[in-house]
């Protein structure tokens, strides 16, 4: 009998492309014949489901533990800007209203800070793996990343340039990072390389924070053509407002 | 149907989302919906950590049913109010079964139980625990391609491969992934 658990490259392609819905009506029909008459076809389908399907989940649970971190690091944000006592909150309305004031007149963050403000959320990032992995240094970039501590990342990954000078997840991060950290000059020019290779996943992506690069900037000419090359939710809302300033 | 669930996305985009492994929208429904089932918890005999479990795994009840079409949103507030329900039930569940926890005789387990009910559990923690040996090079690549969707272009891109050499590493990281699963569950039996 054959062995189940050895399996072609073909084979196992031909069950992935059923799975992941990239097979034709025909081959489609052809496989489920297959399926049904060879036991040992069969049970090699059944164990490459649950590889694909345990490799969807693993990485599914890992970005849920990401977003309770998250969650978690605001709550407590949260809950110490709660734990200020009544008179000190007396006394921190005097000074709230002194900052106010100060503000007001030399500090009033301008028009462009604010219309970034309203729109900027860092990229999310990407799953880390950390452990045996060759890419350890940019994992470890992602975790500070992560946690909005952009300028380790950005130490940790511009010294992968020299290896990796084309790589557009490298450029991408890069850029959000610089972002994150409001400095527009780099920020720019490592979004720019992105957007400059067609194919990368990042592209749309890049040119949403292009374009938010373009408005810290006050180039809003830039901003609306990079706006209109990004698929970002909110990018009708910021053509609209950028339009009627 | 109620058509915006708030001011971005509707029903549709949140299922579609779902399904497809969709960062900002998984990230969306975790963060808006894990406050208020942590509420119902801790207000019953429940501590953060179990909050968070409960929450976690029904979460990936609903991705899984979301994927298999057994979920179909039919109101507004759907796919929100499926997760708190599944949750809740899940955290119900846990009080009754450690309230009436009881021991099962050796002779009243039932012979298909090491197959169809142990195994789910046990089998992914096995599968868990064989990608996380697997080398970092494997783990990105299943994940870029199997996770986020992303095409063999783009993934040989990112490694300096041909898109070849991505393909035949894919099958390698899966066999190599398939191998360390069948020596986890030599070494468990």
């Amino acid at each position: 009998m054959k062995n189940t658990d050895s399996i072609s490259q073909e084979e196992f392609e031909r069950i992935e492309r059923y799975l992941l819905g990239a097979m034709r009506p025909d081959e489609q029909l052809s496989l489920e014949k297959d399926l049904a008459e060879n036991k040992v076809l069969s049970t090699q389908f059944k164990k490459v489901e649950a590889v694909l399907n345990g490799i969807e989940e693993i990485a599914l649970r890992e970005n849920l533990d990401a977003f309770h971190l998250e969650w978690d690091e605001n709550r407590h944000a949260r809950k110490k800007s709660h734990k200020i006592g009544i008179p000190l909150s007396i006394a921190a309305s005097f000074l709230l209203l002194a900052g106010f004031f100060t503000w007001l007149f030399w500090m009033r963050p301008d028009a462009n800070e604010q219309l970034f403000a309203t729109y900027y959320q860092a990229d999310p990032g990407l799953v880390t793996a950390m452990g045996s992995s060759e890419d350890y240094a940019f994992d470890r970039g992602m975790v500070d990343y992560k946690m909005g501590k952009f300028a380790p990342a950005i130490q940790r990954w511009e010294a992968l340039l020299p290896e990796k000078p084309s790589n557009d997840t490298l450029h991408y991060f890069l850029g959000s990072a610089h972002l994150g950290l409001k400095n527009t000059a780099p920020a720019k020019m490592y979004l720019d390389r992105v957007t400059a290779q067609e194919s990368s996943a990042f592209r749309e992506d890049a040119f949403w924070y292009l374009a938010l690069v373009n408005v810290l900037d006050k180039d809003y000419e830039k901003a609306l053509l990079n706006l209109k090359k990004s698929n970002h939710p909110e990018k009708e809302e910021l053509i609209k407002t950028i339009k009627e300033k | 149907m109620q058509k915006y669930t708030f001011q971005h996305f509707t029903q549709e985009e949140l299922l579609e989302g779902v399904k497809n492994n969709d960062s900002k929208i998984l990230r969306w429904i975790y963060q808006d919906q894990f406050p208020k089932l942590e509420k119902y918890v801790l207000a019953n005999n429940g501590d953060e950590q179990q909050a968070k479990d409960v929450f976690q795994e029904a979460f990936v009840a609903l991705w899984k049913n979301a994927k298999t079409g057994k979920f179909k949103p039919e109101n507004g507030t759907a796919i929100q109010g499926y997760l708190y329900q599944i949750a809740k039930n899940k955290w119900l569940d846990t009080l009754r079964s450690s309230k009436n926890k009881k021991t099962v005789p050796l002779e009243n387990i039932p012979e298909s139980w090491d197959e169809e009910t142990d195994n789910k559990e046990s089998n992914f923690e096995q599968m868990e625990s064989s990608f996380k040996n697997l080398g970092g090079n494997c783990k990105e690549l299943l994940t870029r391609f199997y996770y986020k969707k992303e095409s063999m272009a783009i993934i040989a891109r990112a490694f300096d491969w041909t898109e070849a050499t991505a393909r035949n590493n894919k099958y390698r990281c899966i066999q190599r992934l398939r191998e360390n699963i069948k020596h986890q569950k030599i070494k468990s039996s």
